[in-house]
C-alpha cells in the first residue's frame, strides 16, 4: 500500500513537471535535480541517522516507499519550484510557492499516516522550515548554474 | 551504531588525496565542455554515489557503511565528491574518442572495471565496510548500469545541442 501510494505521488509530480511551462533549460533542470537530491538526502540523513528526529520504518516496502519520495518526489518538486520562481506574475508565483509548502506538509503527514516515517522530535514548523531551506538552496543553485553560463558568455 | 575507528587515518587521507588529485586534473586538463555542461558532468558522479549509497547502505538493507562510523559525517559527504572527477573524465574521454556505437559497451565495461578497481582500493583504505554478505563483485552491475545511464545522458544532451 505505502509503496503504491508513494510511487503514485512520485508519478504525479513527474506529470506536473512534464506539463508545466518551463522557464529553465533542460541542462539547468538536470543540474538542479542532481544537486537538490544531494542536498535533500544529506539533510534528511542528518535528521534521521545522526539526530534521530525522524525514524524510517525498517520494513522493506516502507523503506522503498521512503526512497521513492526522497529520490524522485522531493527533487522533482524542487525542480518544479525553480521553474515557478521565474514566472512573470508575482501573485501566481507566491500562490504556487505557498501551495507547494502546504503540499510538502501534507506529504509528510501522509508518510506518517502510512507508517513510513515516525517523527518523535518534530513539528509542522520544522517541516515548513525544511521546505523553505530546500527552496532557498534550489534558488541559489539556479543562480549558480546561470552564473556559469553568464561568465562563459562574457569570456567569449 | 558501529564504530570502525575514531582517528584521522588511512580512509580520510585516501579521500583527501583523491579529491585533490581529481580536481587538480579537472582544472589542468584542456577544457572540452561549456561550463554548465561540465558542472552537470561533475555532479553526475556525486549524484550517482549519493543515489546508490543512500539506497544500499541504509536500513533495511544496509549493505555497507562509509568511513569511521555508521552515522553521516562530514567526511562521508566529502567522499561522494571523489566521484565527481571520475564522472567528468568518463564524459571527457567518451567525447574525445567519439566511439562507434559498437564499441560503447566495451568502453562502459572498461570504465566499470576501473571503478571496481578504485572501489577495491577504497575498501582497502577503510572507506567502505561491507556487511550482510555484500561483496565487491556486486558493484560491477551497478557501475555498468550507472555508466550506461551516463552515456544515455551524454547523447540526450548532445541531441539537444548542449555539447
Amino acid at each position: 500500500m505505502s509503496l503504491a501510494v508513494c510511487t503514485f505521488l512520485a508519478w504525479i509530480t513527474i506529470l506536473i513537471l512534464a506539463m508545466l511551462p518551463k522557464t529553465l533549460t533542460l541542462l539547468e533542470m538536470v543540474f538542479l535535480f542532481f544537486v537538490c537530491t544531494i542536498f535533500e538526502l544529506s539533510i534528511f540523513t542528518i535528521f534521521h541517522l545522526n539526530l534521530h528526529w525522524i525514524e524510517v520504518s525498517t520494513s522493506p516496502e516502507k523503506s522503498f516507499a521512503n526512497l521513492t519520495i526522497r529520490l524522485i518526489c522531493v527533487p522533482v518538486i524542487l525542480v518544479i519550484i525553480s521553474n515557478v520562481q521565474f514566472y512573470p506574475s508575482n501573485t501566481l508565483r507566491w500562490i504556487l510557492l505557498t501551495t507547494i509548502v502546504v503540499l510538502g506538509v501534507i506529504l509528510q503527514k501522509i508518510m506518517q499516516w502510512l507508517g513510513i516515517i515516525t517523527t518523535p522530535h518534530w513539528n509542522m514548523w520544522l517541516t515548513i522550515l525544511m521546505w523553505c531551506s530546500y527552496f532557498a538552496f534550489a534558488r541559489v543553485m539556479v543562480w549558480f548554474i546561470r552564473y556559469l553560463k553568464k561568465t562563459e558568455d562574457r569570456v567569449a | 551504531m558501529i564504530i570502525y575507528d575514531t582517528h584521522f587515518n588511512a580512509n580520510e587521507w585516501f579521500i583527501m588525496i583523491s579529491l585533490c588529485f581529481g580536481f587538480v586534473c579537472v582544472a589542468f586538463f584542456p577544457k572540452r565542455f561549456p561550463r554548465q555542461v561540465a558542472a552537470v558532468f561533475l555532479m553526475c558522479g556525486v549524484y550517482s554515489g549519493f543515489f546508490f549509497d543512500h539506497s544500499l547502505s541504509v536500513e533495511p538493507i544496509s549493505f555497507y557503511d562509509v568511513n569511521d562510523i555508521s552515522k553521516f559525517q562530514l567526511m562521508d559527504f566529502l567522499s561522494y565528491f571523489m566521484y565527481a572527477p571520475f564522472s567528468y573524465f568518463f564524459f571527457y574521454a567518451y567525447d574525445r574518442l567519439q566511439l562507434k556505437p559498437s564499441y560503447i559497451p566495451l568502453y562502459i565495461l572498461v570504465w566499470s572495471l576501473a571503478s571496481v578497481g578504485i572501489e577495491w582500493l577504497a575498501v582497502l583504505f577503510g572507506v567502505f565496510h561491507y556487511q550482510h554478505g555484500y561483496q565487491l563483485a556486486y558493484s560491477l552491475p551497478i557501475y555498468l548500469l550507472v555508466q550506461s545511464c551516463w552515456v544515455a545522458l551524454y547523447h540526450g544532451l548532445k541531441n539537444r545541442s548542449f555539447l
